[in-house]
């Protein structure tokens, strides 16, 4: 695979390397390293990169498994320094419904990163990337129903703590 | 029980297919009123962080040049100009063999090879004494033949009287320039 080939296969998948990666580790400046570093992996690789399959799956696997290193290697649990930035939100013209949305976002990202590691990337995966149960498991290496377990436990609690979230004790189900 | 949420019980089962829970999803935020306002703010958060959080602007152009400086073009230009040299330094050295080969002299006389410049030419020198040999006894016998002249005598005189008057009148050109 030569360089232009990597930039048209392989890089348009920078985004969802970032995202997982910033949900993982909760930082941004770490996870855009987190996400050079992956290109970087996957660069050194790329002759195997031809036999791959499904090369989203592998990518963000890939992705997982460095930010997990990144994690025990600073001896932490991830996702709690919290030190996610303050969301961006361009779109909105409305002052009032742009300031709901940029703290609504920062509760969410913290929710997300209050999960056990399992479940933050799980639900990462499925509720913001839109992936098949299929390709988080690629991803995972879990099974389907071990998958839909974590999932489940996952959207319940953001649920829970999103309803009695202080800014957000209006909300009605 | 109404049917939506017959559906995000189902979602938060993890019974719903991804179109399905992209369906509900579309159906909760098309909705007006304060109905499902807390699924509604989630769902519009996923959608809002899959488009919000992306690298800054400078990663891509970072990733884009550490690439370019990962790739080993350089190496294989280097190992393509090492056969390059290889190549080139055989060719030479062939051409060069072959045309110091050339430049020597040797001479092949019946079938034996001489190297040796001095040994050549004295070789060819007898060579050619061999071969003029039989010239040379034919001269010998053809002397003889001189006796003949006295018989040749009347185109031998007359040859001589024109060449003598050439010379009498050569003579008197002369006298009268002078």
């Amino acid at each position: 695979m030569d360089l232009k080939q990597f930039e048209i296969n392989i890089l348009p998948l920078k985004d969802k390397i970032f995202r997982l990666a910033y949900y993982l580790l909760a930082n941004k400046t770490e996870a855009e390293d987190a996400t050079q570093e992956v290109f970087l992996k996957l660069w050194n690789i790329r002759q195997e990169l031809l036999a791959v399959e499904n090369m989203q799956a592998f990518v963000l696997r890939v992705t997982r498994n460095l930010c997990l290193d990144k994690i025990r290697s600073q001896n932490r649990r991830a996702g709690t320094d919290e030190l996610f930035d303050d969301a961006v939100v361009e779109k909105n013209n409305n002052p009032h419904e742009r300031v709901e949305l940029i703290d609504t976002l920062t509760i969410v990202r913290k929710l997300i990163a209050s999960l056990p590691e399992t479940q933050r990337t799980i639900i990462s995966l499925r509720d913001i990337e839109e992936l098949e149960f299929e390709e988080i498991s690629a991803i995972t290496g879990l099974n389907e129903n071990a998958i839909k377990v974590n999932l489940s436990r996952a959207r319940k609690k953001i649920r829970d703590f999103f309803s009695t979230h202080p800014t957000n004790s209006n909300a009605t189900l | 029980m109404k049917e939506i949420d017959v559906l995000l019980e189902k979602y938060e089962n993890c019974e719903l297919s991804l179109q399905e829970e992209a369906d509900l999803k579309r159906r909760l935020l098309e909705l007006s009123g304060n109905e499902y306002t807390l699924y509604k703010q989630l769902f519009n958060a996923y959608a809002e962080l899959n488009k919000s959080d992306v690298p800054a602007a400078h990663v891509h152009n970072n990733i884009v040049s550490k690439l370019r400086v990962h790739t080993p073009i350089s190496k294989r230009r280097i190992f393509q100009y090492a056969y390059l040299s290889v190549a080139a330094s055989i060719v030479l050295a062939v051409g060069f063999f072959g045309l110091t080969q050339q430049k020597e002299a040797f001479v092949i006389e019946q079938g034996v090879r001489y190297d040796d410049m001095e040994k050549a030419v004295g070789c060819a020198d007898e060579a050619i004494t061999e071969a003029i040999a039989p010239l040379r006894s034919s001269m010998q016998s053809l002397q003889p033949i001189k006796g003949l002249e006295g018989s040749l005598k009347p185109s031998y005189v007359a040859t001589t009287i024109k060449d003598s008057s050439y010379k009498v009148r050569d003579d008197s050109m002369l006298k009268s320039r002078n």
